[in-house]
């Protein structure tokens, strides 16, 4: 008993202070000093004197688009439909600011995200800035491109299949952009996408290998009604595309009596924000010591077409075949599938016949 | 089960896609195809963002390195498709390493070394790619950048960079990859900036482990000691200061084990019955570990060569290094360490090859007074570099200032007894470094209280006593040299003090003359036992075979081959008696006494073998009669700087040493320690410690207590030897 009372009393005893020490910490103390690696300081971002001179309405905006910007990292699905829902509903408003880019380019990477809400609603989007201002969309067409194309190869197949949706959506309004700058490595994805494979009109190769030039996957789900939709899907975007890439639009006299009377058209300032980015003056590309004999596909991947024919030589050269193959499968077939397949099989033929003439 | 064996074939990540495709390739050719897109895409994402300076999105960066690793794993399965994919690493970490994430730059990094361990990408193209990363991450500008873990990656790319080398040099040395990373080490540290730091790291750790053990290796270090940054020039002055004993170290931690089984098996030999059996299987233990440190000792054909023996111009080397770091203008930018780190590695050079740089003695002047700090470790250093090849003038500076320096009345005793040491080490090396006035002042110490004094001062003596005994003082020479003094005034020859350039070489075996003189005086008393003698020398050496053998330096014995050397031996022995006799005649005794070596090595070794005892004996000779240090003059041995101050009576412990002291009187009694430290996990009391612990006064109406009183004599002697039986048990 006693020696629990003096340890009672201790407890109570005020310490002394001595001269020259540090006063002693209380018993309860708590450490609050920590360590970080990083700070981030988000109100000092370069992004926040953007928006000077306007009226402090439109400012408050751009403010709010910046800081939902890391929403769409956010870990529920939920939250990130949303914030892209309320990208969509501001854009009439912001459309001509400079948080476009930052919206834009962090919105990017969720043509990749798993779930499909998400990736419906960023559709849903590009629509609405497209509407808007298609010029947006060709600034950005590079970056879209990479990123479609990473949704075309990517592992999962739904991700897969809807890319295609966004691939005709982005054709609808950068159309030319897309097949200007990559015609081969969309026409690739494509045929990703779809199951079929570039080499299997190849005779020796094809042989050698034992695959049977078809993934697994698509195998298995040949006959679900999802794969169905959207193999018909991607197949008119397939169509799309090598329509606006191989058939030129027939102009109105008027406007070719215009350009044939005159060239001035290039000495003036270019209608589209990158009118020369297939020199690609400020792109990088890692560099390809090795000459590839074996598959010129390869090289052919990061190449630009300007015009029609070049497409064509390109499509006629590496696709045709496989893709002529493929088509008459699927026309046999029949159905929805079966109709679009054979509109684009007429579209080939046509574009063999501007080929050949 | 349906399911199952769905997601068995349908890969839906990439980890199981790997396992797929490693066992199948050609079926899962597609699959592979679209993940190498997809890798292709993700990289071009990689690289715009690089562009825009954006930092990539997180699930991005997990999925590219996910796939990084995929490609890398099965790309040997697809080498037509994926030609360029190493070529694209390389570039990729080369160029935007700046821009990536650290989990990339790491991904990338390891995967490169999975592709150099496949055989895909050369060791060179490794080697190209790894240096660059390690000296971009060296410099201040890049680590200051944001998360850009330079520390992380630098120590990552280094240990890269050393298993790598080590593993292309097991078995056969690769040296062709050697010279090459040897010419970029050269490259860099011909820069003038600190980049030079890496080459010499890992020039030191692979030498360190044995890797490198050639001179190209000790010319990269000399390069670097020669380098004008502070941090590699020391680096370099370590490593030959340090590198040898590092690497011997190495290697006796690598054959420690074997060791203890074998003196374990040797004991339970000596004391279990003797079988033939059991010798049988000592032998063969014996052989295993003989071959087990045969190979632990030279692994990659290791030769044992110090690091300054290697050297390829050590007088160019040390006239540099003299020069342009100890004595030039900017010595300042060293501070005091790593001047004497320079002055020590400078003396052992002088010492070990013998070499001519003058101007270090004087240097050394500024330095050698009583309260300059280390000055034991700079006294070391000047006595080391001493050699009989200096002209002793230049040396005699030296040895006044410290005589006048250190060497009074009025200084400590501990001051002055380092400098008698210093003087009696530099004399040893250079015995004409010192007039005769001032030896014999100096000598004069040695009726001084101290005794750390008058130690230093006979140890001087002595050594003059073998050296020149003529610049002692008369009393001092002692009566061996005295005697030889006045034996040869009376014949007028010249006295046998060193000259300076007159080299004493030797032909033959050092000291032979001694065991022919000993020789002779033993066959008076007990000539005929000499033969019987030698059979025995040789039997001696059969006995202890196995002790030796354990070092390693008689190994070539055979214990059941039969010597016949000795048949003849009688014969000679009689011969040789017979010409003694002759000698006899002719001469007087004091002739006979002195034998020449010459024509003492013509006798000996034309006449008999001469045994591993003969060699012993003679060692034993040579150091009694001091020739070995008159011989020797052996250089490579370095001055103890600690040993010079001499045993000093009340040494106060530092801190340390009194820890050490304290932690190894607690090994292995850690009962007496609390047990609360001990315990494996936290947890509340016991209830038997609550017991243990419960105040008495509560206990003691309960009935197990009063009951023990109460307890008959029987039962309580029963209780009692309980409990000593359990304490025993317990180990008490």
């Amino acid at each position: 008993m006693a020696k629990k009372k003096t340890l009672k009393q201790q407890d109570f005893q005020k310490k002394k202070l001595k001269v020259g020490k540090a006063k002693q910490p209380a018993s309860n103390v708590t450490d609050t000093s920590f360590t970080a690696r990083m700070i981030s300081l988000p109100n000092q971002a370069k992004i926040r004197s953007a928006g000077d001179g306007i009226s402090s309405n439109h400012r408050n905006l751009e403010l709010d688009v910046i800081k939902r910007l890391s929403l769409c990292k956010h870990h529920s699905a939920v939250t990130r439909k949303e914030t892209l829902i309320y990208f969509k509903q501001i854009t009439p408003k912001i459309i001509y600011t400079k948080c476009v880019t930052p919206m834009l380019s962090s919105c990017l990477p969720l043509i990749c995200d798993d779930d499909s809400q998400v990736r419906s609603a960023l559709l849903e989007l590009f629509e609405e800035i497209g509407q808007h201002d298609e010029n947006v969309l060709r600034l950005h067409s590079r970056a879209l491109v990479l990123f479609i194309n990473s949704g075309m190869t990517h592992i999962a197949p739904a991700i897969q299949r809807d890319s295609g949706k966004f691939l005709k959506c982005a054709l609808r309004y950068c159309g030319d952009e897309l097949v200007r700058n990559s015609w081969v490595k969309m026409l690739k994805g494509m045929f990703g996408v779809l199951g079929w494979s570039t080499e299997a009109s190849k005779g020796p190769k094809g042989a050698k290998s034992v695959s049977m030039g078809m993934k697994t996957s698509s195998v298995v789900s040949m006959n679900s009604a999802k794969f169905k939709k959207a193999q018909q899907v991607n197949l008119e975007t397939l169509l799309d595309f090598v329509k606006c890439g191989c058939i030129e639009p027939a102009m109105d006299p008027v406007q070719a009596a215009q350009q044939g009377s005159t060239a001035y058209n290039k000495y003036l300032i270019p209608a589209v924000p990158q009118p020369y980015q297939h020199l690609k003056l400020f792109v990088k590309e890692l560099k390809n010591d090795k000459d590839t004999k074996g598959s010129k596909l390869e090289e052919l991947n990061n190449a630009t077409f300007q015009d029609f024919s070049a497409r064509r030589e390109a499509l006629v050269e590496h696709f045709y075949d496989p893709m002529l193959l493929n088509v008459t499968n699927l026309i046999a077939d029949g159905g929805e599938c079966g109709r679009t397949a054979n509109s684009l099989k007429d579209t080939l033929e046509s574009i063999m016949q501007l080929q050949e003439a | 089960m349906v399911r199952k064996s769905r997601a068995a074939i349908l890969p839906t990540n990439v980890i199981l896609l790997q396992n797929l495709v490693k066992r199948d390739p050609k079926s899962y050719r597609e699959e592979f195809l679209q993940q190498y897109s997809h890798y292709e895409s993700l990289r071009d994402i990689f690289m715009l963002s690089a562009m825009e300076s954006q930092s990539a999105d997180d699930t991005n960066t997990r999925q590219f390195v996910e796939l990084v690793g995929f490609v890398s794993q099965v790309c040997s399965c697809f080498p037509e498709e994926t030609a360029n994919f190493p070529d694209e690493l390389k570039q990729l970490v080369l160029d935007y390493h700046r821009s990536l994430p650290f989990e990339v730059r790491e991904k990338i990094i390891s995967s490169l070394t999975m592709l150099r361990n496949k055989g895909i990408i050369s060791a060179e193209t490794l080697i190209q790619t790894m240096f660059p990363l390690l000296v971009a991450y060296s410099s201040h500008s890049n680590a200051l950048g944001p998360n850009s873990h330079a520390k992380e990656v630098r120590k990552l790319v280094y240990n890269t960079l050393v298993s790598l080398l080590k593993s292309c040099n097991t078995g056969s040395k690769n040296q062709k990859l050697n010279k090459s990373t040897q010419a970029i080490c050269f490259n860099l540290l011909d820069q003038p900036d600190s980049q030079g730091v890496w080459a010499s790291r890992l020039t030191r750790e692979l030498w360190r482990r044995g890797i490198w053990d050639d001179s190209r290796a000790v010319e990269i270090m000399s390069q670097a000691a020669l380098h004008q940054d502070v941090k590699i020039a020391y680096s370099g002055v370590l490593f030959f200061l340090g590198a040898d004993k590092e690497r011997e170290e190495n290697f006796e931690e690598n054959s420690d084990e074997e060791d203890v089984d074998m003196d374990s098996l040797r004991h339970k030999m000596q004391i279990n019955k003797k079988s033939g059996k059991r010798g049988r299987k000592l032998e063969s233990a014996l052989k295993t570990v003989r071959k087990k440190n045969a190979g632990a000792k030279t692994p990659q054909g290791y030769l044992n060569f110090s690091a300054i023996h290697l050297l390829r111009d050590p007088q160019g080397f040390a006239d540099k290094l003299f020069t342009k770091q100890l004595s030039s203008k900017n010595n300042n930018k060293f501070d005091l360490d790593q001047k004497i780190a320079l002055m020590q590695l400078l003396s052992r050079l002088i010492g070990t090859h013998k070499l001519m740089v003058l101007g270090i003695y004087s240097f050394f002047l500024k330095y050698l007074t009583p309260k300059q700090r280390d000055v034991t470790k700079i006294l070391a250093s000047a006595a080391q570099a001493c050699h009989d090849l200096v002209p002793p003038d230049a040396i005699m500076v030296m040895v006044r200032k410290i005589a006048d320096e250190f060497v009074s009345d009025g200084v400590a005793s501990e001051v002055a007894a380092a400098g008698l040491n210093t003087i009696r080490e530099a004399c040893s090396r250079a015995p004409l470094a010192i007039d005769e006035t001032l030896l014999q002042d100096l000598t004069d110490y040695k009726g001084s209280k101290a005794k750390g004094v008058s130690m230093a001062a006979k140890s001087l003596i002595t050594l003059y006593r073998e050296v020149a005994p003529e610049m002692l003082k008369r009393k001092d020479r002692g009566k061996v040299a005295s005697m030889d003094i006045q034996e040869s005034n009376r014949q007028g020859q010249d006295s046998r003090r060193p000259q300076f350039g007159v080299e004493n070489s030797v032909n033959g075996i050092a000291g032979i003359e001694l065991l022919a003189q000993w020789k002779k005086n033993n066959e008076g008393a007990d000539g005929e036992l000499q033969a019987e003698d030698d059979d025995k020398n040789w039997e001696a050496d059969e006995g202890n075979e196995d002790e030796e053998e354990i070092e390693g330096d008689w190994v070539t014995m055979e214990s059941d081959k039969e010597y016949d050397v000795d048949m003849s031996d009688s014969d000679d022995e009689d011969d040789k008696k017979s010409k003694s006799e002759d000698n006899d005649g002719s001469n007087d005794a004091a002739e006979a006494e002195k034998i020449d070596p010459e024509t003492a090595f013509r006798d000996l070794t034309s006449s008999r073998v001469l045994t591993p005892a003969d060699f012993a004996k003679l060692q034993e000779l040579r150091t009694e009669q001091g020739v070995a240090r008159l011989m020797g003059v052996k250089n490579e041995e370095t001055v103890d700087s600690e040993g010079l101050v001499g045993p000093r009576k009340h040494h106060k412990n530092t801190k340390e040493e009194r820890m050490a002291s304290i932690m190894e009187g607690r090994e292995g009694r850690e009962k007496f320690g609390s047990r609360k430290s001990h315990r494996d996990q936290q947890r509340s009391t016991t209830n038997r410690e609550k017991e243990r612990k419960k105040n008495f006064v509560m206990m003691i109406h309960k009935r197990s207590v009063r009951g023990k009183q109460k307890m008959s004599l029987r039962d309580r002697q029963k209780v009692l030897r309980q409990h000593i039986t359990k304490q025993k048990k317990k180990g008490h």
